[in-house]
């Protein structure tokens, strides 16, 4: 069985009108690490993240509809994993907070 | 026996096996019942089958919906709690789009938006209940940019 090509990361940003950003090293960590778990899908969102973050593609990237998130954008990568962020269109800049698996909910507390 | 029974043409068994092609060719135009003694079939296009099915199916998944809605948090079922996550107001605006997304799917038996709607409203009562997501849109900021991924030349 033949090994899969070593993944790398080039210097250049990529191609497109946007500027994509990690909130901070952590979700660049988080990001990193569902690049190596599914590099086209990863690849195919930061293209579309640099290009045309604000279209929807219905069901799989669209604005959250929550009154509390209003603005922020989710992007299903794979099945089971998402990526959360807000794009700015004044500053053509996207920031992205979340890059990992569906997000689960809190447990119910106790007495509700 | 001619009557009508739910506004489809009836044909006898006997008239089946007679002529099962000229029952088919009605059957590709609209339903069609067969009577066997006291028992009554449909034949239909299958895709027609498929659509009645997706139609019953949904309108019974909105029903389940608008039913949580109104429910206490506490009782509602764990694939539903998404729908906690909001309150009286959106929960009155995801119902309208629902409901409006149904009625246009009824009518060209197109299911695509409405399922997609669905996706969409429950994914974000998911992100919106999540305390993972809520920490990282209120984490520190420390932008660092994202680079791409390369794979070498084979």
């Amino acid at each position: 069985m033949s090994e899969q090509p070593a993944l790398t990361i080039d210097d250049a940003q990529p191609q497109g009108e946007w500027t994509v950003v990690a909130q901070n090293r952590r979700v660049l960590k988080a990001w990193e690490g569902l690049v190596e778990k599914a590099p086209e899908s990863a690849s195919d969102c930061l293209h579309r993240l640099s290009t045309k973050p604000m279209e929807r593609n219905p069901g799989r990237v669209f604005p959250l509809r929550h009154k509390k998130h209003k603005g922020a954008w989710e992007y299903e990568v794979t099945s089971g994993d998402r990526v959360f962020y807000i794009p700015d269109s004044d500053k053509k800049k996207v920031v992205v907070y979340y890059a990992g698996k569906h997000v689960t909910p809190a447990p119910y507390p106790p007495g509700i | 026996m001619t009557e009508e029974v739910f506004q489809d043409e009836v044909v006898r068994a006997t008239d089946l096996n007679r002529g099962s092609g000229e029952v088919l060719n009605k059957a590709a135009r609209g339903p069609v019942t067969i009577i066997r003694n006291d028992e009554a079939f449909a034949l239909m296009r299958r895709d027609v089958a498929a659509s009645w099915r997706k139609e019953a199916s949904s309108a019974t998944h909105l029903v389940e919906l608008v039913w949580t809605a109104l429910s206490h948090p506490a009782t509602v079922a764990p694939e539903y709690r998404w729908i906690t996550a909001f309150d009286s107001e959106q929960t009155l605006e995801m119902t309208t789009e629902l409901m409006s997304a149904y009625r246009k799917a009824a009518r060209d038996g197109r299911w695509g938006e409405f399922d997609t709607l669905l996706h969409e409203w429950s994914e974000s009562g998911w992100a919106a209940l999540s305390p993972e997501l809520q920490e990282a849109f209120a984490s520190q900021s420390d932008e660092v940019g994202i680079k791409n991924p390369t794979f070498p030349a084979e």
